[in-house]
Order: C-alpha cells, then sequence, then structure tokens
C-alpha cells in the first residue's frame, strides 16, 4: 500500500513537472504571429450584441473577411446590451468566461479593477508590445488612449475604444432664430441682451397663437448629463463646469460650486426666474417632459441646450434653431464646456485569465486595426464591390462616403449595424483627421455637429478633467462625499434662482458646508489624480 | 288564511345602521377610484399623443387620439416573436409543471408513502434555502441548457409552495375509506390516481394552472440571464429592452443622434401600449378560471 501511494505521488509529481514546463515554455517570447495562420485556430470572444444589431456576429460580412484574411475562427457569445451589465458579472462569478470581451459600454474602473485584482482579467501590456505593432503605433500618435489604457501599477489591463469625429464641445446653446427674425431682433452676446430678448419672446408672441404659452428659457437643471444640463449656461459667467463641477486651469483643478461665476450666475438665473424668463420646472423635469414642451402643437421654447435642437423640439421646429456663442456677462468671459478626450472610451476590451491563447487574440485584435480600411469596416460597415451593394462608398474624390442610403424602415444606426460589429468593435481612429485628410467622410450627421464645433473653438475652455484614474482610498473617498456635494450645490443654487432664499446672505454657511462634507479634500484628490494622469501622457 | 295577506314584519334599519351604510360606500367608492384609475389611465394614455400624456394633459380622457401605439405593436417583429415566445413557453410550463406538482402533491399526501416525512422535509428545507444565483447557473450552463427554451422552463418547473398546497388538498379530499374501498374492487396506485383522485380535483387543478401561468408569464428574469438569441425572448424581456434602451444613451456618443431620438420616440409611444398588450392574455384567462379562484381561495387550508 505505502509503496502504491509512493508510486502515485512521484507519478503526479513527474507529470507536473512535465506540464508546468510545458507552459513556461509557452510563455516567454512567443514569435509575432503572422496571418493568415497555416492551421485554422479558433478563439472565444464574448461581444456585446447592441439593439441595432440585427445579424448575428457570424453572419456578418465583415467578420466572415477577417475570418478568411486571418484563417481565425471566433466564436461569439453575443450578449445583449440590456443585459450586458447582470451577465458579465454572472460570467466573473461563475468563472464561465471567454478568452476576451469586447464591448462597447466600457465598464466603470473600480469594478474593473476588482476583477483584475482577484486575477480574472489579465495584463497584456507585455503581449501588445509583441504582438500588436498597429496598435502601439496608435497608441503613439494618441498619447490619451495609452494614459486611459495604462492602470495604477503601470501596466494595461483594459484597453479603451477610441473614436473621435471632432464633437468635443456637447452642449450648445440653441436660439429660435425664427422668432428673432421674426421680432427683429439680432443674436444676443451679452447676458444683458439675451434678458432684453427673453423678454420679447415672452411678451411679444412670436409663435402667433395669440396665446403667451412660449417659454424664452427652457433647461433641465442637474448634473446627470454633461449634453443637456442647464448648467452649461453658467459658462457665460466663465464657469464651464463638467458635471463633477470641476474646472482646469492651467493644470490646477477648482470646484466650480464656489466661484464668483457661480454666484453671479445665480443672481442673473435669479433675476429671470422672478421675471418668469426661465421655466419655473427647470429643476423638477426630466427630459421627457422638456421634449413634450418642445415638440407641441405650437412652437414654444425660445433658448435652450443642448447636443443637438431635434431632440427636443422634433425635427418639425428643429430648424429654426441655431447654435449661438453663449452671450458674455460683464466683467467675465464666457467659456463652453470642451471635453478634454472626446471619443474616448474606457475598458471596452479585455482579455481573461481563462484564454488559452493570449498572443492570438491580440494578435487577431492587431489586425483588425491594422490599417484604415479595416478600422473604418470594422466601425462602419463594409466597403461595396461589384458584387455586393454594401453601405461605403468610394466618391469622385477617392475618399469612402459613407453610406448613399439606407432601406426603408432602417435608421443609420441599424443599417451600420448590420454589416459589422460597429460601436462593439475594438478599434482606435480619428474620423475626424480622416474627414481633414479626405479618406473618409464619416457619420454625416455627427461630421456636421463637428462643424459647428470648430466655430466655437475660440470659446472652449482650453483644459477640463479627463477620465483620470484612483486607487481604492481614493475612490471609496470621493464615493463618500460627491453625493453630498452635489446636493448640496444643486439644492442650494435651485433655491437661490427660485428666489426661496437669499444668495448673499447664504454664501458663507454654504461654503463652510461644502468645507464641512470634505470639499477641499475632494478638490485635492482630483488634482493628484489629474496630476498624475498627465505623467503618463 | 285566505283573504288575509299575512303581513311581513318589516326590519326597521336603524340609524346607525344607515350612517355606516353610507360611510361604507363611500369609504369602498374611494378605494374602488384609487385601484381603478390608475388601471384607467394606462389605458387612455395608450391611445393619446406621448407629448400631451407626458405634459400632463391626459386626466380622464384620451387627447389626441390616435392608434400609432398599438399599429406600432402590432407591425413590430420583435414583439410579435415575444409573444409568441411567451405564450409557448408559459403554455409548456405550465403543462409541464401541473404534470409534476398534482401527482408528487397526491404521493406526498398518501400516509402509506415510504420515508415520506423524509421526502415532505427536504422539499420543504429547499423552499426555504436556495442555492443562489450563481450555483444555479453553473447548473443550468453545464447541463448544456443556455440559450435554449428549457434553461427557462426546467429549473423553475415545480414550485413547493404549490406542492404543498396540493398534498393538503389531498389529504383533505381522499379520504382512507375511499382508499380502502378502492383496494377492495382491486384497484392499482395508478388507476386510484387517474379514476378517483385526479376527476375529484379539477378545482385544483385549475388553481395550479392558474397560478402556474400568471407566474410565469410575467416572469422575464430567467429569461434575461439565460437567453442570448433576441429571437427566443419573450414578451416581457422585449418590452424591458425597448423601454430600458431608451434610457441608456441619449447622446450621440454612443452611436448617432438620430438611432437614439427614434429609439427614444418609440419607448414614449410603446411605454402604456405595452402594459395593455402584456396584460391582456391574463385578463382573458381570468374569468374562465374565476369561479374555481374564488372557491379555491381555502384549498390549501385545513378541512375542518
Amino acid at each position: 500500500m505505502k509503496r502504491k501511494m509512493a508510486m502515485l505521488l512521484a507519478g503526479t509529481m513527474l507529470t507536473a513537472l512535465f506540464g508546468g514546463g510545458c507552459m513556461a515554455q509557452a510563455e516567454e517570447g512567443s514569435e509575432k504571429i503572422e496571418f493568415p495562420l497555416e492551421e485554422k485556430a479558433e478563439i472565444n470572444i464574448c461581444v456585446q450584441a447592441r439593439t441595432l444589431h440585427t445579424t448575428s456576429f457570424d453572419e456578418m460580412p465583415f467578420v466572415q473577411m477577417m475570418e478568411e484574411m486571418t484563417n481565425v475562427h471566433v466564436n461569439w457569445t453575443e450578449y445583449p446590451e440590456t443585459s450586458w451589465d447582470e451577465k458579465i458579472n454572472l460570467d466573473f462569478a461563475s468563472g464561465n468566461l471567454a478568452d476576451a470581451y469586447m464591448t462597447c459600454y466600457g465598464m466603470d474602473d473600480s469594478t474593473f479593477m476588482n476583477y483584475v485584482e482577484d486575477g480574472s482579467i489579465i495584463a497584456i501590456d507585455e503581449i501588445i508590445a509583441r504582438q500588436a505593432p498597429h496598435l502601439t503605433a496608435k497608441m503613439e500618435q494618441y498619447p490619451q488612449v495609452r494614459a486611459q489604457a495604462t492602470a495604477l501599477d503601470g501596466h494595461i489591463y483594459g484597453l479603451p475604444r477610441y473614436e473621435n469625429d471632432g464633437n468635443d464641445i456637447p452642449c450648445f446653446m440653441y436660439i429660435n432664430q425664427t422668432w428673432l427674425d421674426e421680432l427683429g431682433l439680432s443674436v444676443p452676446t451679452t447676458t444683458d441682451e439675451l434678458t432684453e430678448v427673453l423678454r420679447a419672446f415672452k411678451e411679444q408672441d412670436p409663435n402667433g397663437n395669440g396665446q403667451q404659452d412660449e417659454i424664452p428659457l427652457a433647461g433641465i437643471g442637474d448634473f446627470s448629463k454633461q449634453d443637456y444640463s442647464f448648467f452649461n449656461m453658467f459658462g457665460m459667467f466663465g464657469v464651464a463646469t463638467d458635471m463633477n463641477l470641476l474646472l482646469v486651469e492651467n493644470d490646477e483643478v477648482k470646484f466650480a460650486g464656489t466661484q464668483e461665476g457661480w454666484k453671479d450666475a445665480c443672481k442673473y438665473f435669479r433675476d429671470l426666474y422672478a421675471e418668469g424668463l426661465l421655466d419655473n420646472e427647470t429643476f423638477t423635469q426630466g427630459e421627457t417632459q422638456l421634449t413634450a414642451k418642445g415638440s407641441g402643437e405650437y412652437e414654444r421654447i425660445g433658448v435652450l441646450m443642448g447636443w443637438n435642437a431635434t431632440n427636443y423640439v422634433g425635427s418639425n421646429y428643429a430648424d429654426d434653431y441655431v447654435a449661438i456663442p453663449y452671450p458674455s456677462a460683464e466683467g467675465y468671459e464666457a467659456k463652453m464646456y470642451k471635453s478634454a478626450e472626446s471619443g474616448l472610451s474606457y475598458n471596452n476590451f479585455w482579455v481573461t485569465s481563462e484564454c488559452e491563447n493570449p498572443d492570438l487574440v491580440i494578435a487577431w485584435l492587431d489586425f483588425m486595426n491594422s490599417s484604415d480600411e479595416m478600422t473604418i469596416q470594422a466601425s462602419f460597415g463594409m466597403i461595396a464591390d461589384e458584387e455586393n451593394d454594401y453601405n461605403l462608398h468610394y466618391n469622385d474624390d477617392g475618399a469612402l462616403e459613407y453610406w448613399t442610403g439606407s432601406p426603408e424602415g432602417m435608421t443609420f444606426g441599424e443599417y451600420r449595424h448590420k454589416w459589422a460589429p460597429a460601436t462593439s468593435a475594438y478599434v482606435i481612429h480619428d474620423v475626424a483627421e480622416m474627414a481633414e485628410n479626405n479618406i473618409f467622410l464619416g457619420n454625416p450627421n455627427n461630421m456636421a455637429k463637428a462643424e459647428e464645433c470648430r466655430k466655437f473653438d475660440e470659446y472652449a475652455v482650453e483644459q477640463s478633467m479627463p477620465n483620470v484614474k484612483f486607487t481604492e482610498e481614493e475612490t471609496s473617498a470621493i464615493t463618500n462625499m460627491k453625493s453630498g456635494i452635489m446636493d448640496q450645490v444643486l439644492q442650494m443654487s435651485a433655491r437661490w434662482i427660485a428666489g426661496e432664499s437669499d444668495i448673499d446672505a447664504d454664501w458663507e454657511s454654504y461654503v463652510s458646508t461644502l468645507n464641512g462634507i470634505g470639499l477641499e479634500e475632494y478638490v485635492s484628490i482630483y488634482q493628484t489624480a489629474y496630476d498624475r494622469y498627465q505623467e503618463v501622457q | 288564511m285566505d283573504g288575509h295577506t299575512i303581513k311581513k314584519k318589516r326590519r326597521k334599519v336603524s340609524r346607525s345602521d344607515r350612517i355606516f351604510d353610507i360611510v361604507n360606500t363611500i369609504v369602498m367608492a374611494l378605494i374602488f377610484l384609487i385601484v381603478a384609475y390608475p388601471l384607467y389611465y394606462v389605458v387612455i394614455a395608450s391611445v393619446s399623443d406621448p407629448n400631451l400624456v407626458n405634459s400632463g394633459e391626459v386626466i380622464l380622457t384620451p387627447k389626441g387620439f390616435n392608434l400609432d401605439a398599438y399599429e406600432h405593436i402590432l407591425t413590430n417583429q420583435n414583439i410579435l416573436t415575444g409573444y409568441l415566445n411567451s405564450i409557448i413557453y408559459t403554455l409548456v410550463w405550465t403543462v409541464l409543471a401541473v404534470c409534476i406538482t398534482v401527482p408528487a402533491g397526491y404521493a406526498l399526501s398518501r400516509k402509506d408513502l415510504p420515508h415520506r416525512k423524509l421526502c415532505t422535509l427536504f422539499f420543504v428545507f429547499v423552499m426555504y434555502f436556495q442555492g443562489g444565483l450563481v450555483p444555479t447557473y453553473l447548473v443550468v450552463k453545464d447541463l448544456k441548457l443556455l440559450d435554449t427554451m428549457w434553461a427557462v422552463i426546467l429549473p423553475t418547473c415545480l414550485s413547493v409552495y404549490n406542492l404543498i398546497v396540493c398534498r393538503t388538498y389531498f389529504e383533505g379530499t381522499l379520504s382512507d375509506e375511499l382508499l380502502d374501498a378502492a383496494r377492495v374492487d382491486g384497484a392499482t396506485n395508478l388507476q386510484f390516481f387517474f379514476k378517483i383522485a385526479l376527476p375529484l380535483s379539477k378545482a385544483l387543478v385549475a388553481i395550479m394552472v392558474l397560478f402556474y401561468a400568471v407566474q410565469q408569464w410575467n416572469s422575464y428574469f430567467d429569461a434575461m440571464i439565460y437567453l442570448n438569441t433576441k429571437s427566443k425572448f419573450p414578451l416581457q424581456v422585449v418590452l424591458k429592452d425597448i423601454l430600458i434602451q431608451a434610457q441608456m444613451n441619449s447622446s450621440g456618443a454612443f452611436g448617432d443622434a438620430e438611432s437614439v431620438a427614434a429609439m427614444q420616440r418609440i419607448a414614449e409611444l410603446v411605454k402604456y401600449s405595452s402594459i395593455v398588450a402584456a396584460s391582456l392574455p391574463m385578463l382573458i384567462l381570468y374569468p374562465f378560471v374565476q369561479k374555481y379562484f374564488v372557491k379555491g381561495i381555502m384549498i390549501g387550508a385545513v378541512k375542518g
């Protein structure tokens, strides 16, 4: 019996020895993988199937093309967009992981780092250096990608998707040009002129229906989205705040809610509100209510903030609205919020510990990014040829043009997502640059807005807070303080604007309450994170 | 006796009784309104213009009457597929569940079942302590049921609560004498079940069908977790997707503004009509099972 046990033990140890030896061999210095492979290989990728995807990934022409060119067959597991979070959490919890995950919506850092720490997600920076010359070159070209990809310990775990179409000023101020023309007014350039215009909108019945139902200025007064927040208007007083209430000037992080400009802005809006020029439901309404007001039977809104006007006034009235530079308040220079990292997402592609051949996965990803044509096709659709009437065509100038017309009943987005992974594909490319260089003209709607952004460049802030990375202690500290700080600012500002409280009397206690919640620490944590982030670039 | 009308004694309705009646009626009417108004609102909102609904104009009557929402529902392929899937899943599940639960309840009610106490204990234990989501998911995955219809049907088709209701019913209805009489006539266990026990439990079967059908029709979580292919989604998941999708991204960043706006318009349009559409089959089913339901509320209770 003892002999048998000894033999069994020896046998096990020998097997472990050989097994371990084999694994070690595969890890070090694998050679650069060249495509197409000699033998067909398989990899398992779990991808986020967006609602816009109407075909399965196996049937997509782009996927089939990739398979031909690389001789790698991808076993796609498609998780729907609306249950993506639940499903991948389940995957991580149960250990049932695919080789790699590719998603349009990135995973937020704190959750992501948890999975890194328990070993489910592996570091891929060395593999990228080995197998992905194109990705490496792109990260050189766009340092913000590398900064976002690099975790605090210096390794890369999650790759951020980068598709910049130049839409870096998310919130425009739209004014009803038709009403201006009717009332013979010119576009306001100062806040006093703006007040005059709003008064005229209210009193002179520009929509001609005999009722005083016009809402001169409407907005959504919260900090939920940069795109449409009413607080963007505080930019008229030089306070172009982001939704964390932070400003960055000359590499210094400041808190927007305690600036002089904030105080003066509140006073200005208080006066507007008192005259009935600011919608009195500003602080209680959401997007659907605003849309209901804007796109009803008669045109009702004079000035609104948003990504575009169509969302809130419908396509009937959208053409009447024009984006204008923010008027300046006296003593201030108007500033519009501009994103430091337009088009950059976070943690969109990662490789798990279940992957047997991470080199192959990264090489495959690199192949998808190996040329402009590849990234354009991965993200926007296939280039048409004699046999197939796909959605990308070369125009007379030799540039790729998107979509000469989508079939009836399909929106632009659905048509794009029919041929290729599109927004779920992991790509790094700058569409604005490609449009300038006449390589690809991009999505016509987005490019139109991007052109408008360029008109406002001179009013845009030079710096803003990027999506910085935090340590665990920093994350928990911020989580504790953030909602208290945001609530205090939102409530007090709403009360001052609605005239329920006197701003001059309250200001001191307001600031000291914020300090009590931990405002100074909040700003200094962000400052540390910002400085750290800048160094990586 | 003839010629005399029997004078009926008129019961005097006392003042306090009358006051009680009036107050009672008012309270009941109020409660009825509180319950009925939201249902009524859903129906009128589903045929009104979404913009007017959102601005609070729709109160007692539909405004901007249009059937766009229903038209969309009837032509949207996903919703129709979801409807079909829901019907199939509910039918199969209910039949399977009833076929499992009723015989099991019968078996547990028989006093001559070997290890009866142990079996009952086992079932009851599982009712209180479950493995949790992750172990269940792993079991379903290992049985290769992921992304198939059976993942939604098999794991949950026995509800121990219903099992105990069945058992109590059989214990109350089937007396030992009945069993002895059948034995004397030479009936086997199977014959006893099919020829005597089952015909006596029509009410029970109806109640079980109702409970299980409603449970499955409304469920979406299992489908959401186990199913990936859109063509297999039941109605509830399809509707959830439509309504949630619109909230997920309202800027042009993740796609393009046009698609996002289109999705939001549809979500607003369909919000109320989807409630009506999803509830309709159950509302139709109830009247047929109504009589059993009223009788059956006490069905699991101890018989005197």
